[in-house]
């Protein structure tokens, strides 16, 4: 952090802001390592559904961690209802990629696990799980270990345990980029049904056009590294949105417009990827010169 | 049924023939020309057949279709009765064919007997305690050590660099070159075999509990993090179960230390145990014994790494391995 108080002076329009953000990861043979986020501004009104759309390999990730408040970004800040935030907390959850789920641990005792860092009493913890596990269709898998889950259902125990918490704010790491295109589709539509019942405000980070225009009330899209936000735009497409409404004109309309733009950006970002790949390189090439 | 086969052979069946014929020399040789019906279903023959037509025929089948199963279950362990009497049979053949003195080499049969004779009176039960007392000491204090040594050093990068040096030079160290020292140090008796089961079973719990600690992945971290995980749920919770693979294999190495750890002390720092035991009777030229007392101590070390295997599979049975297994 720059040390640069921000309690309060600004008023709280955003339930989560990102305000310059900077962001590189030290490498050996690079005096200031490489920029992977270079001044990512933003914030997100309460309640409302954003997804964060990428290239690949554009710091999304990097950028989540930032959020969650897991990485200390090298300058700008990360507030939440204008105050500013210094380390993790459950006012915001993360869903990985990777689901995360804690292997040792049964779907309820997964679930139950940020009830406990709460402090809250065992039939309590029971009883809150057990409605998130509903909420996410995961009955009858209570006692299963994550092993014995597919993908989708992991994942399903992972969103579960991240709202179970009552969380401001959701954020969401490439959610759905494991799955099979059909766990997909229908995770998104659970997502959305979710979002509509829980009305949390949800930031979502894909490389998937169709899942960010499907999904959100606005769009961010991210340039290549180093990283700044190139595009906003608002997805004014009708609530509730049924699965059909991916063919319609609309949908495609805005899709198209994103993928017109992320398709010069990957372009661009040619050089600048092959330099973020060079650099682990060069440090070996250093160790035998 | 042969067509073409001389007539009485298939009728009466060859059983009958066989028992009936005793005149004829051998009850395998083709009868000869009009001799087969002199052979005329006897009394006997008769009751017989319907004893068989008593018999629980598809019972029998059942069995019958079953046994190849059975047999290949049990066979498994049939094998290693067969190469375990196999070699037995060696060893009484080459004591019987003087091949070995008897005082160097008895007979599997004499440290039988010897071996059953250790046990009824109790002897060898009572040198069994002794050692396995002093394991149970060592590990414990080595488990103890190991663990948390393993837990801190895997936690703290600052106290890992002070701490890997100094834990990794007297690890080469075999435990066998700390006897002297040890009983320099702590006289005969149980000291140097606590001393010695303690530094045998430390280093592999330790480097297991380390390896462990290192193996929680950051994605857990962050996620237990994410969910307001403190400092103490997120040991409890979090780092020590998502260890436990390592540190129950380390446990388990430990104590196959801790228990060839036990019997070196004894051969040289302590005047009880199986270790002594065998190391007295050499003296005394009593080989049976020595070989009786060896046999014990492969035995519990077997029964001990049995134990730490189904404990294994208890504690992680949320992997997908033993999930399966």
């Amino acid at each position: 952090m720059t040390g640069t108080q921000h309690t309060g002076s600004d008023s709280p329009r955003f339930k989560i802001e990102a305000a310059g953000i900077h962001m590189a990861f030290p490498f050996a043979g690079d005096q200031h390592g490489v920029e992977v986020l270079s001044g990512v501004s933003f914030g997100v009104a309460e309640g409302a559904f954003v997804s964060i759309l990428g290239p690949s390999g554009c710091g999304k990730t990097t950028l989540v961690k930032v959020l969650a408040g897991l990485l200390r970004p090298v300058q700008g800040v990360v507030r939440v209802d204008g105050r500013e935030i210094a380390s993790p907390s459950p006012d915001r959850t993360v869903i990985f990629q990777e689901y995360g789920l804690f292997e040792w641990k049964t779907v309820r005792e997964n679930v139950e696990f940020g009830l406990k860092a709460k402090g809250l009493p065992k039939h309590q913890r029971r009883e809150v799980a057990q409605r998130f596990i509903e909420l996410v269709h995961l009955h009858g898998s209570e006692r299963k270990y994550p092993n014995e889950l597919s993908g989708g259902m992991k994942q399903r125990a992972a969103i579960a345990r991240a709202l179970a918490v009552e969380p401001e704010c959701v954020l969401m790491d490439e959610p759905f980029a494991a799955l099979d295109s059909q766990t997909r589709q229908i995770l998104q539509e659970d997502i959305l049904e979710i979002w509509e019942k829980t009305r949390k405000t949800i930031l979502l980070v894909t490389h998937n056009v169709e899942e960010a225009v499907f999904l959100s009330d606005r769009i961010l899209m991210l340039s290549n590294i180093p990283t700044k936000v190139v595009l906003d735009i608002p997805v004014g497409l009708p609530r509730p949105r049924p699965p059909e409404l991916r063919f319609e004109s609309g949908f495609r309309k805005i899709a198209d417009r994103l993928w017109h733009a992320l398709r010069s950006e990957v372009g661009h970002g040619r050089p600048a990827d092959k330099r973020g790949l060079k650099v682990p390189v060069s440090a070996d090439e250093g160790a035998f010169t | 049924m042969g067509k073409d086969k001389p007539a009485g052979v298939g009728h009466p069946p060859p059983i009958a023939a066989a028992t009936e014929c005793r005149e004829r020399p051998n009850m395998w040789q083709a009868p000869a020309k009009g001799e087969s019906h002199e052979c005329v279903p006897s009394r006997r023959w008769q009751s017989f057949r319907i004893a068989v037509r008593l018999l629980p025929v598809q019972e029998i089948e059942h069995f019958v279709a079953c046994l190849p199963m059975a047999l290949s279950t049990k066979l498994r362990y049939g094998k290693s009765v067969v190469a375990l009497a196999a070699v037995i049979a060696l060893w009484e053949a080459a004591c019987s064919m003087g091949w070995f003195a008897t005082t160097i080499l008895p007979p599997p049969h004499v440290v039988a007997v010897t071996l059953a004779r250790m046990i009824i009176s109790g002897d060898l039960l009572r040198d069994a305690a002794t050692s396995l007392w002093r394991v149970f000491v060592g590990f414990a204090c080595a488990s103890l050590l190991g663990i948390s040594l393993g837990a801190l050093t895997g936690l703290s990068r600052g106290f890992r660099e002070y701490a890997t040096p100094l834990l990794e030079i007297p690890r080469p160290i075999p435990p066998v070159a700390f006897v002297p020292i040890s009983v320099l140090w702590f006289g005969i008796g149980n000291g140097p075999a606590y001393f010695l089961v303690t530094f045998g079973a430390f280093f592999p719990i330790y480097t297991n509990a380390l390896a462990g600690v290192l193996s929680v992945s950051q994605i857990h971290r962050d996620a237990a993090l994410c969910l307001g995980a403190g400092r103490r749920l997120m040991l409890t919770d979090v780092i020590l179960p998502a260890s436990m693979p390592y540190l129950v294999a380390g446990l388990k190495t430990g104590l196959g230390t801790a228990w060839f750890c036990v019997i070196v002390a004894e051969l040289v720092g302590a005047q009880s145990g199986l270790g002594y035991m065998i190391q007295l009777n050499r003296m005394t030229l009593q080989s049976e014994k020595v070989i009786s007392g060896m046999i014990a101590i492969g035995v519990i070390g077997y029964a001990m790494n049995r134990l730490m295997v189904f404990i294994h599979r208890k504690v992680v049975s949320w992997r997908v391995e033993s999930i399966r297994a």
